[in-house]
């Protein structure tokens, strides 16, 4: 399934840079490699692992012990 | 790309379908049980008071975005700084409305297809929709309103005979604490949210009123939220409402003329799905603005795809499941929406304010 998940971010990523009528500069490149990166690792982590932690956890938990509830 | 202006209609139109969006399809503040109607009546005037302050904020440097407005006052660093809570706002509201259709789709029609794959297909219409630009969106809601509005007054008339009054009274036998807890619910879900708006006043045409655009906006979207929340109870009932967990959905099932016109809910889903077409690519396109206005980006169309395909994996990852997610929007969120909804911006317009005092009173000593 990851194999899968990289050559559809790859894919997408080459569409979508291949259609930007802005100027790409390296920084932006950069910036957006490391977005997906980050995108596409999350997306593999979310198929393998079982338990992953809500980025809400921490908020719910925290407005709780603020509400009292 | 960032010359595009949209017609005060035109961002009238999109406010009320962000506002209507999720709230038709999982209704606002339940804290008041057969009142709810009334709490959400009361939430649309008393939200008056702080939509004023953001239409404030937009009027004072008309043209310009929250997040201009904030580095142009309080210089480049500390103005980004303070404009990362609103992209943060706009980020996790996109993934939790999409989150929510996520939900309601597979629960409603696909309950045996993983619920990342309407998601993502969802996704990818929004994604393509904020790439095109904000005059696409603003096209699109000048048609869908027309569409959903028609839905509206059919449905509401074909549903007539399974209205029974009685569902409404005994009226206001709670007591005031409840009153106040669902008028906060209904505040924060949804007129509250109409702050990443802010952050994209820099696309309607200075022409335009920002007072007239945004208040004619609540207050339709108001009436018609609780308009819908009254239906609802009248064909639901307050108890069955409160159980349901996508109670507009449930009302418009009951349809049935004759034996011959019923299974209506189709349609109506149809307009929902329209709504929150919309209202997750108003968030999606403030959080992608915001994000390219942070990093010193003038066009922010490049980032629409990261961030878009970030909001999906968001989205799945919020909550475990459907109750968590109904937990998380009545006990969670107005608590956690009401620092961007209203500390935030109180705070921005008062220190504004005090500037702009500061600066004519030292123009008027110059004098």
């Amino acid at each position: 399934m990851w194999i899968m998940m990289i050559i559809s971010y790859i894919t997408v990523s080459f569409f979508d840079l291949k259609s930007t009528k802005d100027k790409i500069t390296t920084g932006k490149l950069m910036l957006y490699i490391f977005l997906m990166a980050v995108s596409c690792a999350i997306g593999i982590a979310n198929g393998y692992v079982l338990d992953m932690p809500s980025p809400a956890e921490p908020l719910r938990r925290m407005v709780l012990s603020i509400t009292g509830k | 790309m960032n010359n595009e202006k949209l017609a005060g209609t035109q961002i009238t139109k999109t406010i009320i379908l962000f506002l209507i969006g999720s709230t038709m399809v999982i209704g606002t503040g339940v804290e008041a049980g057969r009142d709810m109607w009334i709490s959400t009546l009361a939430a649309t005037f008393l939200s008056l008071p702080v939509i004023l302050i953001y239409c404030r904020i937009a009027s004072l440097f008309p043209g310009k975005d929250l997040i201009e407005i904030l580095e142009l006052n309080f210089g480049k660093l500390i103005g980004r700084l303070l404009s990362i809570p609103f992209i943060w706002f706009a980020f996790h509201l996109a993934a939790i409305v999409l989150r929510n259709f996520g939900e309601f789709i597979s629960t409603i029609a696909l309950p045996e297809t993983p619920k990342t794959v309407p998601m993502i297909i969802f996704a990818f219409i929004c994604i393509l929709a904020v790439k095109a630009g904000i005059e696409t969106i603003g096209r699109c809601s000048q048609y869908f309103i027309l569409l959903i509005a028609v839905e509206i007054i059919i449905v509401n008339m074909l549903n007539i005979p399974n209205m029974e009054i009685e569902n409404l009274r005994p009226l206001m036998t709670l007591e005031a604490s409840k009153y106040m807890q669902s008028i906060f619910t209904a505040f924060s879900f949804p007129f509250g949210e109409t702050v990443i708006f802010l952050m994209l006043f820099s696309s309607v045409q200075k022409k335009n009123s920002v007072y007239k655009i945004f208040l004619s906006a609540i207050i339709i979207a108001g009436l018609i939220i609780s308009f819908t929340t009254a239906r609802n109870i009248m064909v639901l009932g307050p108890n069955t409402m409160e159980a349901m967990y996508f109670p507009s959905y449930s009302a418009i099932s009951r349809v049935n003329i004759g034996n011959f016109l019923q299974r209506m809910e189709i349609v109506v889903t149809i307009a929902f799905l329209l709504a929150g077409f919309i209202k997750i690519s108003v968030a999606l396109l403030a959080a992608t603005k915001g994000f390219a206005r942070l990093f010193g980006f003038e066009d922010y169309a490049i980032w629409v795809v990261p961030i878009g395909l970030l909001m999906v994996n968001m989205s799945y990852l919020l909550y475990d499941d459907i109750t968590e997610m109904f937990e998380w929007a009545q006990k969670i969120w107005p608590y956690y929406a009401f620092p961007f909804q209203v500390i935030l911006p109180i705070g921005i317009w008062i220190a504004l304010e005090v500037k702009r005092m500061l600066k004519e009173k030292k123009q008027q000593v110059e004098l």
